[in-house]
């Protein structure tokens, strides 16, 4: 029996949202960046100010969701690849996948805070 | 998320998350991230040329991998005077 036939997902699919969610992510490092500079350097009043213009927020929210979906896609074909018994792959997967939602459900959630 | 967590948690503790990340050694670490980061960019731009099929010859591959690296370096660099 394939390995895939285990897995929810298409791996052909997985192939494309990877590559769409990377070339989605590109323009994104922009705001991070410019994010990342405010957190390190400005006022507390200076950071609120920018993240709180809906765009900013979007940009980020955007930024977050598409990052975690492309490490669970990118880190599950390391595993595919890199782990040979079967039971621990799928018990690897299930883990990412876990830990990636919990990350960019706690993220949303301080967003959500801030306002 | 911890960026996120220090800002909704109000000014004080975004104070103490600048005074960690002041800290010299958090820097190097932050700077690696950002170099990291683009390395990781530029690697991808190379991924999508392969998967149109082209840059497969030896020659481009080692061409591509120097540029690579040297992109990711520039961008870091840029990124830090920019900061």
């Amino acid at each position: 029996m394939s390995l895939h036939q285990k897995l929810p997902a298409s791996p052909t699919k997985d192939w494309l949202l990877q590559r769409i969610t990377a070339v989605l992510l590109v323009p994104l490092t922009m705001p991070l960046l410019i994010f990342l500079k405010l957190c390190l350097n400005a006022t507390y009043a200076e950071t609120m100010a920018w993240l709180k213009s809906p765009w900013h927020t979007l940009a980020l929210e955007l930024w977050l969701l598409l990052t975690c979906y492309h490490a669970v896609l990118g880190l599950r074909v390391v595993i595919e690849d890199y782990v040979a018994d079967e039971a621990t792959q799928l018990l690897l997967i299930k883990a990412i996948n876990l830990v990636f939602a919990f990350a960019a459900v706690a993220a949303l959630y301080f967003i959500f805070c801030i306002y | 998320m911890s960026v996120f967590y220090s800002l909704a948690q109000g000014e004080a503790s975004y104070r103490n998350f600048q005074i960690l990340a002041g800290y010299w050694l958090v820097k190097p670490v932050f700077w690696g991230i950002i170099f990291a980061l683009f390395f990781h960019l530029c690697h991808g731009v190379r991924h999508l040329l392969w998967d149109l099929g082209k840059s497969f010859n030896p020659a481009l591959l080692n061409l591509y991998a120097t540029m690579e690296l040297l992109c990711a370096a520039g961008l870091a660099l840029l990124t830090w005077l920019l900061f």
